[in-house]
């Protein structure tokens, strides 16, 4: 399946199917997430990721007051053939290195 | 009496159901790269010497054959005149003009190889690889890294240097010398980012 139809797939799930459930004491839900990329994260792939995931789970512990963890998972990727430049190589430091050839980069991403 | 009691909405299972499809769905659009063809695998790696002045080096002089280190079977010569022709053109590009080896500024020797090798590595002597030569003159892959399969290493010495000076300029061009149908396509574009990658090289010139 390839990514569009696996997206779309995604959507309409979530948009269909209720994925918050509760019960008077705990709360679970699921979340498609889209993620846009910012500073050092930025540099390596430039690319909005659409790929993306999240799970939460809440326990009431008071009436009005839960406690819970949340996790997701987010994929950067962005194929590029920009060359990398090296400098400062070599024991005395005075060599350099240009590389060039196709880049697959993959950020994954667990906040 | 009746009691009201709890309802507990057991959500545990439909939810493990839903994470596995949606970890099902995620890694199926899992990037890939959509790499498709071996050429895109294509490296190509130059390295040179930043302390040199490139100036100062105006003429060449390159073996006419390639150099096949250790005598690999499995690499073809198929495309060695195509190599050879393909970088004397891009360094003439560059404005070196080609003499004979006793008067060249920097002679270039093309190297094929199919050996792994990983590390820095010198050869202790190329004198072997040209006639004439007298034994203790070498060069060395500068930095460390990795030459796979079908290499083809292109190497620029100094002959104004002591011998056993580091090359001063080096390219790597990675997955090279099958015999698949777009090899020679990929030789001409490899060699020549080579040289598009190293534009110092033609500096006064």
């Amino acid at each position: 399946m390839n990514f569009r139809k696996s997206a779309i797939l995604v959507s309409i799930i979530c948009l269909v199917v209720p994925f918050e459930s509760h019960g008077q004491e705990t709360f679970s839900g699921i979340s498609y997430q889209i993620a846009f990329p910012f500073s050092d994260t930025k540099t390596f792939t430039n690319a909005v990721s659409f790929r993306g995931v999240g799970l939460d789970f809440r326990k009431e512990v008071e009436p009005q007051t839960s406690v819970g963890i949340s996790a997701s998972w987010n994929v950067f990727h962005e194929v590029t053939d920009e060359m990398i430049n090296l400098s400062e190589l070599g024991v005395e430091g005075n060599l350099a290195a240009d590389i060039s050839g196709n880049q697959n980069r993959i950020i994954n991403t667990f906040p | 009496m009746k009691t009201i009691q709890k309802i507990k909405i057991r959500v545990k299972p439909p939810l493990s159901l839903l994470f596995i499809v949606v970890a099902i769905l995620a890694w199926s659009c899992y990037p890939d790269g959509g790499f498709n063809s071996v050429s895109d695998f294509d490296t190509v790696s130059t390295f040179h010497n930043t302390t040199v002045n490139f100036a100062d080096l105006q003429t060449y002089a390159m073996p006419d054959s390639v150099i096949h280190i250790e005598d690999e079977e499995d690499l073809s010569r198929l495309f060695d005149q195509e190599i050879l022709a393909r970088v004397a053109a891009n360094i003439e590009q560059l404005g070196y003009v080609r003499v004979d080896s006793a008067q060249a500024d920097v002679h270039v020797f093309n190297l094929a190889t199919s050996t792994e090798y990983v590390g820095s590595s010198c050869y202790p002597s190329y004198w072997d690889y040209w006639y004439g030569y007298p034994p203790g003159w070498g060069w060395c892959y500068p930095v460390v890294s990795s030459y796979t399969t079908g290499t083809l290493l292109t190497v620029m010495i100094d002959t104004g240097q002591p011998n056993d000076t580091p090359a001063v300029w080096l390219a790597a061009s990675n997955g090279l010398l099958s015999s698949s149908g777009a090899a020679s396509e990929r030789i001409r574009k490899n060699i020549n980012q080579a040289f598009a990658q190293s534009p110092y090289l033609g500096d006064g010139k």
